[in-house]
């Protein structure tokens, strides 16, 4: 018997010249692939730069199906939601979490579904306002807390208190309620709320569900004032279960107030599972496959599921927006010149086409979800759509900076958005002389122990349902960066056009003031207002009658979803 | 040999000691703590406050002497608690241990199952069209980042198969369907990119053993092919992929974090890397020490295994 035997695998050994000549044929043929493969339209954007769109609401909007109850659905949350269900919470600082417990807490008022705001009646059945600082709620009658408990105008007088504890932490929107002086259960089902001046808008700051959300005082105190881990509001939605970095999952509660079409309290499913997914990818392809019924998603991947027939795209202005606010106490920032030069020279347009593909120059009020306050971008002055370079440096030399300045910006890592705008400004400020050097704050770095170094500092700002919000807290001289004594902004004039707007109760005159506050802003370039940019969230076909919500609450949807 | 064990054993103390100092004291290296995090999501959080916070979760003092109180504890079986939810980090991390073990341990038998068979047939057929087609593709399995693959399966399965992972994890006993539907598909292709490595190393080992004179030997005697390979050839060309083996199934184990973060496995790779975001020292301490001992552990596992295989190895 030979030692080596002769076979199929032997008589067919390769050769270099046979293997070189196939990788040559391999290579051209994946070449010729990749070219047909890219050329996909699929990274057209759905919005011009620069051009005012209205909200657009549902891209495609399939045709609803009638009505269902029951069933469980699982939608993706991108972010961390399963640590904090307590509506006065510190985790309520991230939407996404307020969203989480705005499932299970319900406010004295809330928000019709879609754009634009629309207050109704939850908890409070019915409200008089005697006179502009007087709100008199007439709770309904017979609401039960999750555990059993009948809820009473107690539990509202304890629930707005509880957004001023000190122990065990301190909520972190209690300045939303500052305009209020004294709240009073006056009977077992009536509360007054009597208001330090006129607030117009007051009946949307019950419906903030990082403040509104009424909760229990006997159960609460019971659990020792905390409820992270505890839900038990009047919502739609009862909590079941929380697990850690896992899910959450939410189970329909028999006495929600609302009813649905059929005539029956919401919300219509019987289960609703919420599932934190960090990996775009995979909540695109869970999307697609239906394993998720609902999740956020990026421009680009709102792009490429725009032709899928099974997923309606809900494409809207997000409703907050990143601006970057500027430490004026000093130079050369104390100098609005080198302010208002540095706002000239910054180009909108290009920054959203560089670091967004899709999104709007705002100032400091955004125009889609307080339509009459804002100001739209065809109307903004004329540098919001073109810079203006040649004022720019006029300005600068104005100023003494004719040979150029260095200013400095510190960015928080994690936001890719705001790191890759702060690159696309040092190149545009470059144009005028400024060299903007950029560094990043490792994660735990406190801006307020490092005395805020540097010259600005960007973050984004979020959703409010009152335009004071957006001016009063980041520029009234009165209110002062975190734990320090440096105001945020000090300029006695614009203290004065806030304080009056603020108390106006005459709408038409409130919406004048507010335009003139905003244009005053931009004059003096008190902060530095850039863009706003796109909320896509997309539903599978499974899940029927969604509705986005000016502040992103998908909450409200969800309530009013059924499964196909 | 049972000198030899214990030993090892008593060597794997320090060692495991050792990991222990350097995560606990590289943590504290890092910019900030749980408090400085918690400080920049709320803005109220006053000075004192941060301090009395400090203060309850035991982050005053010098690093040395928070280190003595934790090794302390460890000793005494105590971990410590998370800093964000209270709970201990035994019962955290226990439940996804397990799950972590179970994604290992499918990715180590998928990888050998893979890379037995093309890597023996590799070193039989050397320079044949199914010799480079196998080396191709382990290159590529190695070359080829795991996460980078994970994604391209989710998008290629959700647009051309429509079907993706389901999103809630199960457990095997309660419903193993949906439990092996989840971990399929990140155990191959954990297992693919070990499965690579472990083909070239078996490949070269077996082609080492076949040049040498006894095989030679073994054929002129006459004894079948099969029997020289099996019987000779396999057995000495084992011992050094055997420890390849058992250095790779720690790998997978400690390797696991991206998949589990892409495929939404409550593993605890994933729990890891939530705790090194969020500054939750204990449960990033006890992870580390879980991955360290189970290394040292499976390297002595190995070392003795060795022993077995290889006679002319023997420990003293």
């Amino acid at each position: 018997m030979s030692i080596e035997s002769s076979n199929y695998w032997n008589r067919r050994r390769l050769t270099r010249r046979s293997v070189l000549r196939g990788a040559a044929l391999a290579g051209m043929g994946l070449a010729g692939a990749a070219l047909l493969g890219c050329s996909s339209d699929d990274d057209e954007t759905s919005g011009t730069p620069g051009t005012t769109p209205g909200p657009s609401g549902s891209v495609a909007t399939a045709v609803a199906s009638p009505v269902k109850r029951g069933g469980s659905g699982v939608v993706a949350m991108n972010g961390d939601v399963t640590r904090d269900m307590d509506p006065h919470g510190r985790g309520g600082s991230a939407q996404a979490v307020a969203n989480m417990f705005s499932h299970v807490y319900v406010g004295l008022t809330t928000w019709e579904p879609g754009y634009p705001y629309v207050i109704k009646g939850a908890m409070a059945e019915s409200w008089e306002t005697p006179d502009p600082t007087t709100y008199i709620f007439n709770l309904r009658k017979g609401v039960k807390f999750h555990h059993g408990d009948v809820m009473t105008a107690e539990d509202v007088v304890f629930s707005h208190e509880r957004n001023f504890m000190k122990e065990p932490w301190i909520p972190p929107y209690s300045s939303w309620l500052r305009m209020v002086d004294s709240v009073v259960a006056t009977d077992e089902f009536t509360v007054r709320y009597t208001l330090r001046h006129p607030f117009l808008n007051f009946l949307g700051i019950p419906a903030a569900n990082r403040i509104g959300g009424i909760v229990s005082k006997s159960f609460t105190l019971a659990n020792n004032n905390d409820m992270r881990t505890i839900g038990s509001g009047t919502g739609p939605w009862r909590l079941k279960e929380m697990v850690p970095d896992e899910r959450v999952v939410l189970e329909r509660s028999d006495s929600y107030f609302e009813m649905g079409e059929d005539g029956q309290s919401l919300p219509y499913m019987d289960e609703l599972t919420y599932v934190p997914i960090t990996e775009a990818q995979t909540a695109v392809a869970s999307l697609r496959t239906g394993e998720i019924l609902y999740s956020r998603l990026s421009t680009t991947d709102a792009n490429l599921l725009a032709n899928d027939s099974d997923i309606t795209l809900h494409r809207n202005p997000q409703g907050w927006h990143l601006g970057w606010s500027i430490y004026s106490e000093k130079p050369p920032m104390n100098d609005v010149r080198v302010r208002r030069a540095l706002n000239l020279a910054t180009d909108r347009n290009d920054l959203i086409k560089k670091v967004l593909t899709t999104g709007w120059p705002v100032m400091s009020i955004p125009w889609y979800t307080l339509p009459d306050y804002g100001i739209a971008v065809d109307d903004m002055p004329a540098h919001y759509r073109e810079p203006n370079l040649a004022e720019a440096k006029s300005l600068l030399t104005a100023a003494g900076f004719e040979g150029g300045l260095d200013l400095e910006v510190h960015q928080d890592s994690g936001r890719l958005f705001t790191e890759s705008s702060a690159e696309v400004l040092r190149e545009q400020w470059a144009a005028i002389g400024v060299n903007l050097s950029i560094t990043q704050n490792p994660p735990g770095w406190s801006a307020v122990e490092q005395g805020f170094p540097g010259h600005f500092s960007s973050a984004p700002w979020t959703s409010y349902p009152d335009p004071n919000m957006y001016v009063y807290n980041w520029l009234h001289s009165s209110q002062k960066r975190s734990t320090s004594d440096i105001p945020r902004w000090n300029d006695p004039k614009l203290d004065d056009m806030m304080d009056k707007a603020l108390i106006e109760s005459d709408e038409q005159a409130r919406i004048a003031q507010y335009r003139e506050i905003q244009l005053y802003i931009d004059e003096t370039t008190a902060q530095l207002s850039l863009y706003d940019k796109e909320y896509n969230e997309g539903v599978h076909s499974k899940l029927q009658g969604y509705t986005a919500h000016p502040q992103n609450r998908s909450d409200i949807g969800m309530t009013r979803a059924w499964l196909a | 040999m049972r000198t030899f064990v214990v030993r090892r054993l008593l060597l794997a103390i320090p060692t495991i000691l050792g990991v222990g100092v350097l995560v606990f004291f590289s943590l504290r290296l890092m910019p900030g703590d749980v408090v400085d995090v918690l400080q920049q999501q709320e803005e109220t959080m006053t000075a004192e406050q941060a301090e009395s916070l400090r203060r309850s979760l035991g982050l005053d003092g010098a690093a040395h002497e928070q280190f003595v109180r934790w090794a302390g504890a460890v000793l005494s079986g105590d971990f410590g608690n998370s800093y964000y939810t209270d709970s201990t980090v035994v019962d955290l991390v226990k439940p996804r241990l397990s799950i972590t073990i179970q994604l290992g341990l499918m990715a180590f038998f998928i990888g050998v199952a893979l890379a037995l068979p093309l890597g023996i047939i590799s070193a039989l057929r050397p320079n044949t069209v199914l010799d480079y087609i196998v080396r191709t593709l382990s290159v590529f399995s190695l070359a080829a980042p795991n996460y980078w693959l994970a994604i391209i399966a989710l998008i290629v399965l959700a647009k051309f198969f429509n079907w993706s992972p389901p999103v809630r994890y199960e457990h095997i006993v309660d419903d193993p369907v949906k439990n092996l539907s989840k971990l399929i598909l990140p155990a191959v292709i954990l297992g693919t990119g070990f499965a690579g490595a472990l083909a070239r190393y078996l490949r070269a080992s077996l082609l080492e053993v076949l040049r040498q004179d006894y095989i030679q030997t073994a054929r002129a005697k006459g004894l079948a092919e099969r029997t020289v390979i099996w019987r000779h050839a396999l057995k000495n060309a084992f011992i050094p992929v055997l420890t390849i083996m058992g250095l790779n199934l720690a790998n997978i184990v400690g390797g696991s974090v991206i998949m589990e973060q892409i495929f939404l496995v409550p593993g605890m790779g994933f729990l890891l890397l939530q705790s090194i975001f969020r500054r939750d020292f204990p449960i990033v301490q006890g992870i580390v020490l879980v991955i360290a001992t189970s290394y040292v552990f499976i390297n002595i596992a190995v070392d003795i295994a060795y022993g077995y295989i290889d006679p002319r190895i023997r420990y003293r």
